[in-house]
């Protein structure tokens, strides 16, 4: 099932996620938007974590806590996209 | 007085863009010098952040009709216009150590050369935060930045006579950000310098007032330099993904 989602960060950017569900599964992500990510990369790799998983909240948390290292974004926060992420499910 | 090269130039957008990519390689791996690229988009062109859906940020059907050419950026960000007879591109490429480490505080210290660009001009303008710089409330320009290793680039727009009406024509602006904003109308969202001065001001003044504003901003002095033969072989390598449906059509 398609599932997709829009935030608009006042003042600042726009997050839209895509996600497509099929047995419980995570098993397309789609990050998209305006903001930025350091370095690029990293924003598709948490893209490829993400797929494959359980589409259940705890497991979503875990994948994007495991990036809050491995990413730096701007415009919009990490906070910003997990809030959108778990809208979803 | 430390020295910058300055090159001067215009082509495509996918030129353009290979360009900017090959500077930031080379600067990077120590083998450009730190640069200002001041450059005009021949013919006008969109250029879209790297995270951006093509479709929902870009009317592909009216860019086609006009002849106007689409490329993804390397560089996060928005949608930008760029048009041939109303638009300066800056790009700089240099290293971490020269710029702010804080993402924010680079983009506010690289932008003081559009304010102080602006000012030469005769315009108050004011960096808002992540990266635009804004006259009177209205959007006059953004940049993008993009980091890999030590390297740093980062480019962005400064409108001077832009079509408003094309450029609201061909890019997508969400909804939601319209509503965020609270403004319907791109012509009370942007602005361009002519606007704002009520008289047609030509490239060539705009470019001066780059240089200066970049100057004074960065605390150096630009000296005309030439590509180097590696530049102009990488960017001709890279040209070829910023051509390719793969690239820019991946999101």
């Amino acid at each position: 099932m398609h599932r997709e989602g829009i935030r608009k960060i006042p003042g600042g950017k726009t997050v839209k996620a895509e996600i497509e569900v099929e047995g419980g599964i995570l098993k397309e992500v789609l990050i998209s938007g305006d903001f930025f990510a350091y370095p690029p990369e990293a924003l598709e790799e948490l893209e490829e974590s993400l797929k494959g998983i359980r589409a259940e909240p705890r497991e979503v948390e875990r994948v994007l806590e495991s990036f809050r290292d491995r990413v730096e974004l701007a415009g919009v926060g990490l906070e910003d996209l997990k809030e959108l992420l778990l809208s979803l499910l | 007085m430390e020295e910058w090269r300055l090159l001067v130039g215009e082509g495509d957008a996918y030129w353009n863009m290979a360009l900017d990519e090959a500077l930031l390689e080379l600067r990077r791996e120590g083998r450009s010098p730190d640069t200002l690229r001041l450059y005009v988009f021949k013919p006008s062109a969109v250029t879209i952040g790297y995270f951006q859906k093509i479709g929902e940020a870009v009317d592909l059907e009216y860019a086609e009709r006009a002849g106007i050419p689409v490329v993804r950026r390397a560089t996060g960000g928005g949608s930008v216009y760029h048009d041939e007879r109303g638009e300066i591109t800056y790009s700089i490429a240099t290293t971490v150590d020269k710029v702010p480490r804080a993402i924010v505080e680079s983009y506010r210290h690289i932008c003081r050369g559009l304010v102080y660009a602006l000012e030469e001009l005769g315009l108050e303008a004011e960096f808002v935060p992540v990266n635009d710089v804004v006259v009177r409330g209205r959007k006059i320009s953004g940049s993008a930045q993009l980091r890999r290793g030590r390297g740093v680039l980062q480019h962005g727009t400064l409108m001077y006579a832009t079509d408003l009406e094309i450029l609201a024509r061909v890019l997508r602006v969400p909804r939601e950000k319209l509503a965020a904003r609270g403004i319907s109308s791109i012509y009370e969202r942007v602005t361009t310098v002519s606007r704002e001065l009520g008289r047609r001001v030509t490239r060539e003044e705009v470019v001066e007032a780059l240089k200066k504003g970049f100057e004074r901003a960065l605390g150096v002095r630009l000296v005309p330099g030439p590509l180097t033969g590696e530049e102009l072989e990488l960017a001709r390598e890279l040209v070829e993904k910023y051509r390719s449906r793969e690239w820019n059509f991946r999101r």
